[in-house]
């Protein structure tokens, strides 16, 4: 019985906990200078609105964009006529990134995009690989619908990624 | 088991559940979009819930793992941290099972390519641990059998 009562009590306590951290969580959100939306968007939904802002563009929708092997990526490291496009966060641009990469994070995409466009535009017409975690990240196919959806049209992805990448003991910059 | 050694177990358990619930709290305190996408991978929770959700983890493992290191409310610490262990064990498990690739994020975010089997083996020891924990400390507030 005391038992029972002991339990009842700290569950009660949880709740109260939990409650409690909600509103903590809401207040700190709020104070935030880039609160967090209440209802939770899609890394495509807030890559669409981060597009709006760019252009008027249709609706963005996943495209499919051309691969480019390790091998192949590796030979045009450094030719000139490659743009190479990380679109992993900043802090992991930061920690690491293929030689060269410029990052254009899918997260932060519309002001990363504003601050590239010069180097972007002046490069219309070469290559531009894009790669992120590697394995299933889905960051760099959005990137690159992305950058079709903007006129860009040789796009391509790596798919092995950063960790693809490092796992063959390849040079990286920091 | 002795007093002492108890006693013994119950101060290791608090300082390890208490200190890496604080530390996976702080960990999370700035990545509320990617954690909300690692919670989100798990295809459990409907949008409308994963943000309020997310909010709310960092207070409560912090505020939870601080009344179980210091002792204050332990009882109700170890018990709200032995529910959220349990939580995640579940969702990675149905994660597992169903074959979708998700981040745990339970440490933050950064620890991208992390093995889903060792995220749930370590919650699997957390909850054991909350368990214990809270076995021991409601046990000390029970009352003794009469002689």
């Amino acid at each position: 019985m005391a038992r029972s009562r002991t339990f009842t009590h700290d569950i009660l306590g949880v709740m109260c906990l939990a409650v409690a951290s909600l509103l903590a969580g809401l207040v700190v959100n709020y104070l935030r200078a880039a609160p967090l939306p209440l209802v939770y968007q899609t890394p495509e939904q807030r890559l669409a609105a981060e597009l709006t802002t760019l252009v008027e563009a249709p609706a963005f929708r996943l495209s499919d964009a051309d691969t480019i092997p390790l091998a192949q990526l590796r030979s045009v490291i450094g030719d000139h006529q490659t743009i190479i496009l990380d679109a992993r966060a900043f802090p992991f641009y930061q920690q690491g990134h293929i030689p060269g990469a410029l990052n254009l994070s899918r997260d932060d995409f519309a002001a990363d995009y504003r601050r590239l466009r010069p180097t972007l535009d002046a490069a219309k017409d070469k290559s531009i690989v894009i790669y992120c975690s590697g394995g299933d990240c889905h960051d760099s196919r959005m990137v690159a619908s992305a950058l079709l959806s903007l006129g860009f049209s040789h796009v391509r992805v790596f798919t092995g990624g950063w960790s693809g990448w490092t796992e063959a003991g390849l040079p990286v910059e920091k | 088991m002795t007093g002492r050694s108890t006693r013994y177990l119950e101060w290791m358990l608090r300082l390890v559940i208490g200190g890496v619930f604080i530390y996976a709290g702080w960990a999370k305190r700035n990545e509320g979009i990617e954690f909300a996408d690692s919670v989100a991978s798990f295809r459990i929770l409907p949008g409308a819930v994963i943000v309020p959700f997310v909010l709310s983890i960092v207070p409560f493992e912090i505020g939870a793992g601080a009344m179980v290191l210091t002792g204050w409310q332990k009882r109700v610490g170890a018990l709200g941290l032995l529910i959220m262990a349990s939580m995640y064990c579940v969702a990675l498990a149905l994660a597992l099972a169903r074959g979708i690739t998700v981040n745990c994020g339970c440490f933050g975010t950064g620890a991208v390519g992390a093995n889903p089997w060792i995220d749930l083996g370590r919650d699997l020891l957390l909850a054991a641990g909350c368990a214990v924990l809270y076995r021991i400390t409601s046990r000390s507030v029970a009352p003794k059998p009469a002689l």
